[in-house]
């Protein structure tokens, strides 16, 4: 009646080639491009700009109000050639980069300590979701009052946007941490750093990751706001510039060049996230399958 | 005298849930706590584990009484319990502490003898049921305890996987010889695998029972002295009459 080991060692043997032949197939499939599936994503777009252009040739659109897509290109063209582009977009960066750091840091250090801890939770929380609940675009006038109207103001507004999606994601992604798995640990006598390092923290990443991401898209929001208020580059200031010299490319030239830079660093974080947590079951990791 | 429970006893706010159970194993004895739902099976593994540490009674260990996590345990729980971001070998080498490479081999020693050699560096998502629960088994052994808690280990796989993996344990048995306490509600699975079946029966459960079964393992599952034994224990749980009616 008994299977023997053998019979046991054969399976698996089958199992394993099985789910090797899988594994290789979906490789492949991943490297097949769908054309078709391209192509249809990219027709309405490609229209929608075909006939904007045709429209401000034929001169059926305004083009001191939408000026064609070509001029915006070319006003991008020569914003890089004379220089004026990389000033600009360098400048948003800076802020940006600072910013998102900064809130990224504070958020974390406050974020693990009221996921960990109960009380520090009772105590701290209450006053965090008060301040989350102020548009806090309405910090702006503040800010610049206490901080001038240099880079602290607009650094500090945008690590608050960053600040708030950040927090509360760590602070839920460490208390959802499954209890089984911590009970694994204190099966093995972890002490409670240990646990921390070895279970809470890796358990946890999928949830900082979506708030670095919401954080990170908040972010841009609030780098437009901080440099539409007084300031003297950057993008946003740009889109004042276009508004007051009536130049409606020069806007639409800095709302492209946002789309982009979000977009990039989207990606950018969406690249870490996938190489970080290629371990997680999760639908979009197996979509190749 | 390897495991000494006395008079242990649990209650959850005011409900006793476990009453005055104790038992003994001696060293390489395969106990099987055997019940309904219900009646503290798993309370009473969880008091020996260390993992909950609010009852009242004297659990000793090695002859030392024994109030928290021990290192001379290992624990299976029902669920394989892996951690979803290491990989098989990491999730093997977690108990275990020291040298690296040291780690590595009795590491993949232990996933030769589970049958998962050459899948070291599979991702738990990749693993099915029966896979990921071998693994478990390897993370348990692999820091030699003396003493290893099983808790519905095979409850939660198909019925041909259950099987070889009760030969397994056996093979797993016979190389390390540890003391082992496994909890199931299987009454076939404890038949096979137990030297000792302690029946646990009631609201709250205390020891109904305590049957030492003399007998060479492997056993044969169609043994008549088994099956006799099978049926004695149907009745003192009480479910014959309802497994008659069926």
């Amino acid at each position: 009646m008994a299977v023997s080991e053998r019979h046991q060692n054969n399976s698996t043997a089958f199992f394993a080639k099985k789910e090797k032949a899988a594994q290789v197939k979906s490789r492949y499939s991943i490297l097949k491009v769908p054309a078709g599936k391209i192509g249809l994503s990219l027709l309405l777009p490609v229209l929608l700009l075909l006939s904007w252009e045709a429209g401000s040739r034929l001169q059926l659109i305004d083009s001191h109000l939408l000026p064609a897509p070509t001029v915006v290109l070319i006003t991008l063209w020569s914003m890089a050639a004379d220089g004026s582009l990389w000033q600009h977009t360098g400048a948003t960066l800076y802020r940006m980069f600072w910013g998102f750091i900064w809130g990224t840091l504070i958020a974390v250090i406050l974020g693990s300590i009221t996921g960990m801890s109960k009380k520090v939770e009772l105590m701290v929380d209450p006053l965090i979701q008060a301040f989350r609940s102020i548009p806090s675009l309405a910090w702006v006038p503040l800010f610049i009052l206490w901080l001038g109207i240099g880079e602290v103001s607009k650094v500090t507004l945008i690590a608050v946007g960053v600040f708030f999606p950040v927090y509360l994601n760590v602070t839920g992604g460490i208390q959802s941490v499954d209890r089984k798995l911590i009970e694994v640990g204190k099966a093995y006598g972890l002490s409670t750093f240990q646990l921390i390092r070895r279970i809470v923290l890796p358990a946890s990443l999928p949830s900082f990751f979506t708030g670095l991401r919401s954080g990170l898209g908040l972010g841009w929001m609030f780098v437009v706001a901080a440099e539409l208020m007084g300031a003297s580059q950057g993008l946003g200031f740009l889109l004042v510039l276009g508004q007051n010299t009536v130049r409606p490319e020069v806007i639409l030239a800095s709302i492209l060049l946002f789309a982009v830079l979000g977009k990039i660093t989207d990606s950018i974080l969406k690249k870490l996230q996938d190489k970080a947590l290629h371990w997680q079951d999760r639908m979009e990791n197996n979509e190749a399958a | 005298m390897s495991l000494t429970v006395e008079n242990v006893s649990r209650s959850f706010s005011g409900d006793k849930a476990v009453d005055n159970v104790s038992f003994t194993a001696k060293k390489g004895e395969i106990i099987g706590l055997l019940g309904t739902s219900g009646c503290g099976k798993s309370t009473v593994l969880r008091a020996i584990s260390g993992l909950d540490t609010g009852y009242e009674g004297t659990i000793t260990v090695n002859g030392l009484k024994s109030r928290s996590v021990n290192k001379d345990l290992g624990i299976i729980f029902q669920e394989p319990r892996l951690m979803p971001w290491l990989t098989v070998l990491d999730n093997v080498c977690f108990g275990l502490e020291g040298d690296k490479k040291e780690k590595k081999t009795k590491a993949l020693k232990l996933l030769q003898q589970v049958g998962l050699h050459g899948f070291e560096h599979y991702y738990p998502k990749q693993l099915s049921g029966g896979m990921a629960q071998r693994t478990a088994i390897a993370r348990a052994l692999v820091t030699e305890p003396e003493t290893l808690l099983l808790d519905e280990p095979f409850s939660a796989l198909d019925a041909f996987t259950k099987l070889q993996l009760q030969d397994m344990l056996l093979d797993l048995w016979n190389s390390y010889q540890p003391t082992m306490v496994i909890v199931t509600h299987d009454i076939d699975e404890a038949l096979y695998l137990c030297d000792r079946i302690i029946i646990l029966k009631g609201q709250p459960g205390s020891v109904h029972k305590n049957i030492e079964i003399n007998k060479q393992k492997p056993r044969s599952k169609a043994d008549p002295e088994l099956t006799k034994l099978k049926g004695e224990i149907l009745k003192a749980l009480e479910l014959e009459k309802k497994a008659a009616s069926f």
